[in-house]
């Protein structure tokens, strides 16, 4: 890794693809909600999430608090898919990972969905599915 | 340039593209938007779900949604009698991403016009101008919300 993730000193430099890369580092890599969003979520984020308010401040309460009560708890990055003009200030970026509260749980297949403009994190949706015991194929969810 | 020489080259570059419509795709040339931009409008807003798989879908194409088995007839078996029962079935697609080899469709499943239905991202894998692969997430739209967004 060539970056400080945590390094919001260039922000208005950065590219949609380089935010992308540093809050995915922190918030899936490195299971750091709480620093991923105080670094590269805009406090006016707008939440699809039907389980979150809207809002960086209160959206984090509530990842916070998932983290506080599941120390374990983890997102393991399947695949990352960039939309177009990411080199530019504005775009759109699909992480597709498995969410697992404790270490032995199948947990949720998960797509987040994020828009970044000019330095931000500023909207977000997702879809989040338990994975089932048993599957009708033998490729896994991911 | 000449008004002739423009047209030749217009067409060379419409020849280019495959065709959204009905007949083969080709075999080799596509680009993955090419791919995406063939198999959506013909899937997803048409319903049309025989020629979007037998055009765009290779035979041995790997599915990982837990309730389906590999391949692309298996796929055909499924949800061709799944849209002639429910007619008015529909998705809308929201958004669409492509990079590399993948897209991404991130849509919504109606059974009817009073239905909240289902969100979904669909990814697709393509490979010679074939989806080859199809990742899935789906999660019923909930009745309440802690925001006023919606899930779109």
């Amino acid at each position: 890794m060539d970056f400080d993730p945590r390094d919001t000193s260039g922000r208005e430099t950065l590219s949609a693809r380089q935010v992308a890369e540093r809050f995915v580092e922190l918030f899936h890599h490195q299971d750091n909600v709480v620093d991923a969003f105080n670094a590269w979520v805009h406090p006016d984020y707008i939440q699809h999430n039907p389980n979150a308010p809207s809002g960086r401040d209160a959206t984090l309460e509530v990842l916070a608090a998932a983290v506080r009560n599941n120390p374990e708890l983890t997102h393991d990055v399947k695949r990352v898919i960039y939309g177009e003009g990411m080199d530019g200030p504005e775009g759109m970026v699909v992480v597709h990972h498995n969410f697992r509260r404790t270490r032995g749980e199948r947990g949720w297949a998960v797509v987040d969905i994020m828009r970044i403009k000019d330095g931000y994190v500023v909207e977000h949706w997702d879809v989040m599915q338990e994975v089932p015991e048993t599957a009708k194929n033998a490729n896994s969810m991911f | 340039m000449r008004p002739a020489r423009l047209a030749a080259i217009g067409l060379l570059a419409i020849a280019a593209v495959p065709a959204a419509a009905a007949g083969p795709a080709p075999a080799k040339g596509c680009t993955t938007r090419d791919v995406a931009n063939g198999f959506i409008p013909l899937f997803y807003e048409q319903g049309k779900v025989r020629e979007a798989y037998e055009t765009w879908v290779a035979e041995d194409y790997k599915q990982h949604n837990p309730n389906a088995t590999d391949g692309r007839d298996a796929a055909i078996a499924f949800l061709e009698p799944f849209y002639q029962r429910n007619p008015t079935h529909k998705m809308t697609v929201y958004r669409v991403l492509v990079d590399g080899d993948l897209f991404a469709v991130h849509l919504r499943g109606q059974t009817g016009p009073d239905d909240p239905g289902a969100a979904a991202v669909d990814i697709l894998r393509v490979k010679d101008c074939r989806i080859v692969e199809h990742w899935d997430v789906t999660q019923r739209v909930p009745e309440s919300s802690a925001n006023p967004n919606g899930m779109f």
